[in-house]
């Protein structure tokens, strides 16, 4: 029996042994791929028109460039995408060229060096900066240094079916109470007034972060700096805002039982009158959606007595493309990002094939476009940039960001406001310590 | 033959022979969770140097009021679960076992769900349980119940909602687990008892369970540490939501780790996760062994 004992340690033993040995080497060893090969990283799925824009740009720029380098794409969609970046990174084995998020979601990858700032090359090259629209670059600086290209912009408008509203004789509310008075009628006539998918924290939180801005544009700027200011009254009176809508039957029933498809699902059945969504779905809204022909779109209502504009846009951008700062050719990659921004990419694909809004400066021929798509251009021109804002989950990141969504998620299902916030300040307070 | 005995008489030979086992089972499961231990003892975000903060993380964790009402609603789903699965399971068991025609077909009915991976069934409770068009809403307005009707994955029902999905997920498993346990019992002892005058639930409760009870263990066991890493449903249908109503400490590693980038007290909850199955493993395997020995 003892020796057996002994067998069995002497195996243990050499298997750990191997095991150290193994793992040791593991870590040492970076699996690479031929040098004139540069890998991209991205979450776009096959039904995304993105997946073409960077398909044929792949495409020309390995027949074309003066690097010698291929470039191959591999794509993961969806969650799967942010698990396998992270566990890429943890092993310090991340692609040359990725997909990225912006502001507090980029922020943790630039801190710890992982990112290439593209400043140095695009400041070189005068002429491929200029092509972008003015401010598109605020959120992926850090320090002063771009860290990352964005493909689309994007916003939130309320779209409304305007059959609906004609048939009610009502008309885009320019304020609070004359949106109270629409969402009164509304309900009179057992319309939904605003289609809502409430599985999803994201989605509420935007209406909040609208209502915050409407109240006092400045709210967002302090709890930038001050953890404590999320107790501030412009956020308690959001909460109570948003409770007052739940109150008036703005929403569906069930809605927590709604995701982003059944509840779009509402408007497209002209079920509900308004959608609260980004300038994402407006391609989808007025190609695909069976009420396509009536969809119009409007600014979210200024409040009275707030301070807060109605050109103040819940606005951002998205598609951001990086450079790690692992890459195996930078010059090369960079070239491929500038590719990217030429017209035939941002113009004919992104904006008038695709109905996105290009980062880069374009003017989409009217006949190719949409009427909602020119709508939106239309609403998106008055933008005032210096009190516009953008989803908080981005700007704050995972822990503070995610935070404000499930306080507005559980404000709607209830919970006292001055409570909730107090529960986000404590939770921002703690994570800005860091 | 006796070559054959030689050979495993031999200790090296036996050594050698479950050393590729042995390898394997090694690395895929025993150093993963060592190494998940080791790094609840860090705070790390995946991305910048790893800094050492002892039991920090587990403190932090005992003091989140969402990670405690996550330990919750795993019990509450684990009590569910066992209610539903072993009764109802133990129910069709006792049905199918004495009907002779058709058998085979509601044997395979029941076990069907089983078969479908849970993503497909998540979607499937997901419309199952809507408001608007969800089939339990349509059928109770159908027969007129309309003041039945209610939000299902709402805070107040989410946690009944996924464990009855679990159950039908899964009831059919253990039935067949419960069927061939009771085909096995010798006529002889059924027969018996019959003379005696057992009859119905008597017969059940006194001749079956006690009977069954080995097989009835394992089936506890699985159903308990099933739910003790209760997941997929509970992300499919819910997200953990609404306001973390259905967060289970599956949902509760995942989203810590891999959605707020606290990978060390992602590994801390898992760490916790995992000592408490063992511990409930090994208390229901000791504690049920020792009634068995009573019989």
């Amino acid at each position: 029996m003892k020796k057996w004992l002994k067998v069995v340690a002497l195996a243990i033993l050499v298997v750990f042994s191997i095991s150290v040995v193994l793992v040791g080497q593991m870590g040492e060893k970076k699996v690479q791929g031929a040098t004139n090969e540069l890998t991209f990283w991205s979450w776009v799925s096959d039904s995304d028109t993105i997946k073409q824009v960077y398909e044929q740009a792949i495409k020309e720029f390995n027949s074309t460039n003066k690097y010698g380098v291929k470039i191959k794409a591999v794509y993961t969609p969806g969650e799967q995408y942010k698990t396998k970046l992270q566990t890429a990174m943890a092993a310090n084995n991340p692609p040359d060229i990725l997909n990225m998020w912006a502001a507090g979601k980029m922020k943790p990858y630039v801190d710890a060096n992982r990112l290439y700032s593209i400043s140095d090359i695009m400041n070189k090259d005068s002429q491929w900066k200029s092509r972008y629209v003015d401010g598109v670059f605020d959120l992926t600086t850090f320090n002063g240094k771009i860290y990352g290209i964005p493909q689309i912009r994007v916003a939130t408008v309320i779209y409304y079916n305007k059959q609906i509203f004609a048939k009610y004789k009502l008309t885009p509310p320019k304020t609070w109470s004359e949106l109270v008075n629409v969402i009164k009628v509304l309900t009179k006539n057992n319309v939904i007034p605003f289609a809502l998918d409430a599985r999803d924290p994201w989605i509420l939180a935007m209406y909040a972060e609208y209502i915050a801005n409407r109240i006092d544009p400045d709210a967002y700027r302090k709890v930038q700096k001050d953890p404590n200011a999320w107790t501030d009254k412009a956020f308690i009176e959001t909460g109570k805002k948003i409770q007052e809508l739940v109150k008036l039957g703005a929403f569906p029933k069930g809605a927590t039982s709604l995701d982003y498809v059944a509840a779009r699902n509402l408007f497209d059945q002209g079920k509900a009158a308004m959608y609260v969504m980004g300038i994402w779905d407006v391609g989808y809204l007025s190609t695909q959606s069976p009420v396509k022909k009536y969809v119009g779109a409007f600014k979210w209502p200024a409040l009275e007595g707030g301070k807060g504009n109605v050109n103040n846009f819940l606005a951002g951008i998205e598609q951001v493309i990086a450079i790690s700062s692992n890459c195996k050719n930078k010059q090369a990659a960079a070239a491929w990002l500038k590719l990217l921004s030429e017209q035939r990419y941002a113009k004919d694909l992104l904006a008038e094939k695709a109905g996105y809004f290009p980062t880069v400066k374009v003017n989409p021929d009217p006949k190719k476009v949409t009427g909602l798509y020119l709508e939106v251009l239309n609403l998106l021109k008055d933008q005032n940039t210096k009190d516009s804002f953008t989803y908080y989950d981005v700007m704050f990141g995972p822990i503070i960001g995610d935070g404000f969504n499930n306080t507005i998620q559980s404000i709607y299902l209830g919970k006292d406001p001055v409570e909730a916030f107090k529960k986000l300040a404590e939770i921002a307070k703690k994570e800005m310590k860091k | 033959m006796k070559k054959l005995e030689r050979a495993f008489g031999n200790k090296l030979a036996i050594a050698i022979f479950i050393a590729p086992a042995l390898i394997l089972f090694t690395f895929v499961i025993p150093l993963p969770i060592l190494h998940s231990f080791y790094m609840s003892l860090f705070k790390w975000d995946m991305l910048s140097t790893m800094t050492y903060v002892g039991f920090e993380n587990y403190k932090e964790l005992f003091s989140d009021g969402i990670f405690l009402s996550s330990i919750w609603h795993t019990i509450e789903i684990t009590v569910l679960s066992l209610i539903f699965q072993v009764t109802l399971g133990l129910f069709l068991a006792l049905c199918i076992v004495n009907i002779t025609k058709g058998r085979k077909y509601f044997q395979n009915a029941f076990f069907i769900p089983n078969i479908l991976s849970s993503a497909v069934i998540g979607i499937l409770w997901f419309f199952v349980y809507n408001y608007d068009f969800g089939l339990i809403n349509s059928i109770l307005k159908s027969v007129g119940l309309d003041s039945l009707q209610q939000e299902w994955l709402s805070q107040k029902y989410v946690i009944l909602a996924l464990s009855i999905t679990t159950c039908w997920q899964w009831v059919g498993y253990h039935m067949i687990l419960y069927i061939a346990a009771i085909s096995g019992i010798p006529q002889d002892i059924i027969e018996a008892a019959i003379v005696d005058g057992a009859q119905g639930l008597k017969m059940v409760t006194k001749i079956i369970i006690p009977q069954i009870r080995p097989v009835l263990r394992v089936s506890i066991v699985l159903i308990i540490t099933g739910s003790l890493k209760y997941f997929d449903m509970a992300w499919i249908m819910t997200e953990g939501g609404p306001d973390f109503a259905s967060e289970t400490i599956a949902t509760y590693i995942y989203r810590t780790a891999f959605n707020k980038l606290q990978y060390g007290l992602g590994s801390a909850a898992s760490t916790f996760l995992f000592a408490v199955s063992i511990l409930i493993t090994v208390l229901i395997n000791k504690f049920a062994a020792k009634r068995e020995e009573m019989y």
